[in-house]
């Protein structure tokens, strides 16, 4: 199969909103170009629904939300638009070349209009023992339910947010015996989070469904709210998992599995790498590349959609995702006021939950700093909160500053499971706010490149189907 | 230990450093590994065990290596009728030769 040079629009993720934009952008006759690193279309939320659909009975535990993706994954495929699975982006220059690797080949695309539905990760929760073979994210363990129908008995699932209660509830419905359940959220509302209700009444369906996975939860698994100080301990895996329950007293739990979560962030590797400007967002504690409200970045033509402009979820993505596609089509119009403000309308019924949500499941700092010294902040160099610390009172003014004086960040996660901690830590200490510390520096190759790669660029474009 | 949900059948082999292990088509190596109780994939540059994480390419803690030598995410790669994937924590390779 032979991969032509130009597209009009290149999508990278074939997630809600890369799915919805290539449908939207095929439809008014554009070339489009779709990539994904996943073996198939769905992104993390409707990850491998083509191939579960047709056991969906024996599946069902997934959830009605999940089989809503079937249709918007079949209208993708029934579009003209050319898809390659396993293929990891790994640059984006500002002329809009796409270079990507798949199946141990490079290649390169060059398009008129780019746009980056690269998704959501996962917060780290780095708690001591986090690192121990057998303790995994909550997504990991939902991934291992939805793209390989396996899941472990006895897991004890330690964090809080929406993620959390779904995978629990799915679970629960699949058969898989939950050993406990240590919910991490503070136990009471305050004012703003009863202030931030009202507007999320408009999203009523969403509020009731969350609880009632929550009673489902309660009633069938061993369950504790409102703790503190969860710890892992074992010695090349885990054994059992230590906390503080409400009324302080200190538990202790065997299990070889535990399952962390404290909440999702956009992805923002190569958003940053490709040079897109980026803010903080206090509310979501995390970074959010800057875009108007059709989805197009700070670089004329590249266009951001779905969660990792800002979390907001699967019906969002999909919305932000067709219309970032029909502002790419009649791009050299300009939009009439009446029209932008209908677009922040129509999506405003997708959103309106999301502050209240945001606040209730804002992750506290303990969960987001490790307290104790010993612990891991960067899984890949395994280095201890110490070691970072003791770098950082030395001086260092940001993240990058710190690399070179303890690799922090520079494994092969290239910081994706510490970059938050270690921005965090740098600015307790320096006392200054988060987004004057900034980020890591992040640069292209997002992804591990080998060289012989790289010289296959120079080869004819025949993509192996 | 990780299962398959009840009633799951397997259908092809794969090979984890030589060792015949049964697979279903299409799931990914990393969930092999886990249902097979192999946990610790691989070992940071100070000896300490690591395995699979997030499951989703984030982490890179599920590294393995396949027969060409190429180093590859055992959660990005689906499981093959033949495949053969090798360990970075087994003997096959003495400390530094791997990464």
């Amino acid at each position: 199969m032979l991969l032509n040079n130009h597209y009009d629009l290149a999508v990278i993720g074939a997630g809600p909103a890369g799915m919805a934009a290539a449908i939207e952008a095929s439809r008014n006759n554009m070339k489009v170009l779709v990539l994904d690193d996943q073996p198939a279309a769905g992104g993390q939320v409707y990850r491998q629904i083509d191939r579960n659909y047709h056991k969906n009975e024996e599946l069902f535990f997934l959830g009605e939300d999940y089989w809503l993706g079937k249709k918007l994954v079949d209208d993708f495929k029934h579009s003209s638009a050319e898809f390659f699975p396993e293929s990891r982006v790994w640059q984006i220059t500002l002329d809009k070349h796409v270079f990507f690797s798949r199946k141990g080949r490079a290649y390169q695309v060059q398009a008129n209009f780019i746009l980056i539905s690269t998704g959501a990760t996962e917060r780290p929760m780095p708690i001591p023992g986090w690192t121990l073979p057998g303790v995994m994210s909550v997504g990991g363990a939902q991934t291992l339910l939805k793209s390989n129908n396996s899941g472990a008995d006895g897991a004890v699932f330690a964090g809080s947010g929406p993620l959390f209660y779904l995978t629990i509830w799915q679970y629960l419905n699949a058969g898989f015996k939950v050993g406990a359940v240590i919910d991490t959220a503070p136990g009471r509302l305050s004012w703003s989070h009863y202030l931030w209700a009202l507007p999320a009444l408009l999203q009523l369906n969403l509020l009731l469904k969350g609880l009632r996975w929550k009673s489902h939860i309660r009633k069938n698994t061993k369950y504790f709210s409102e703790v503190r100080s969860v710890s892992i301990s074992g010695q090349s895996a885990a054994k059992s998992v230590s906390f503080i329950d409400k009324y302080g007293e200190k538990k202790k739990l065997n299990t070889s599995h535990v399952f962390l979560h404290q909440g999702v962030v956009p992805n923002v590797n190569l958003t940053m790498a490709t040079g897109l400007k980026h803010y903080w967002c206090p509310r979501q504690l995390c970074w959010h590349p800057e875009t108007n409200i059709y989805g197009e970045s700070s670089l004329e033509g590249i266009f951001v959609a779905g969660d990792g402009s800002g979390i907001a979820g699967a019906s969002a993505a999909i919305l932000a995702g067709k219309t970032a596609a029909k502002q790419i089509v009649q791009y050299s119009r300009k939009p009439s006021i009446f029209i932008t403000w209908l677009s922040k309308l129509k999506r405003y019924k997708h959103v309106a939950a999301r502050p209240f949500l945001d606040n209730l499941f804002r992750p506290p700092k303990e969960w987001r700093v490790p307290l104790e010294d010993e612990t891991i902040v960067c899984r890949c160099e395994a280095l201890k909160k110490t070691d970072i610390s003791s770098a950082i009172s030395l001086g260092v003014t940001g993240p990058n500053q710190l690399k070179s004086f303890c690799r922090a960040g520079m494994g092969r996660c290239q910081g994706r499971m510490c970059g938050l901690t270690i921005q965090q830590m740098i600015a307790d200490n320096n006392n200054l706010p988060e987004k004057d510390i900034g980020y890591f520096r992040l640069r292209p190759p997002i992804r591990p490149l080998t060289l012989g790669e790289l010289a296959s660029l120079a080869d004819d474009n025949v993509l192996a189907k | 230990m990780f299962r398959h949900i009840n009633g799951h059948k397997t259908d092809i082999t794969i090979f984890i450093d030589e060792k015949p292990t049964n697979a279903s088509s299409g799931e990914t190596v990393a969930a092999v590994l886990l249902r097979e109780n192999i946990y610790a994939v691989h070992t940071t540059p100070n000896g300490e065990p690591r395995g699979p994480y997030c499951m989703m390419g984030v982490c890179f803690d599920c590294m393995v290596t396949l027969e060409d030598g190429q180093n590859e995410q055992a959660c990005q790669i689906e499981a093959t009728e033949g495949l053969k994937i090798y360990l970075p924590i087994s003997d096959r390779y003495k400390v530094g030769e791997c990464f």
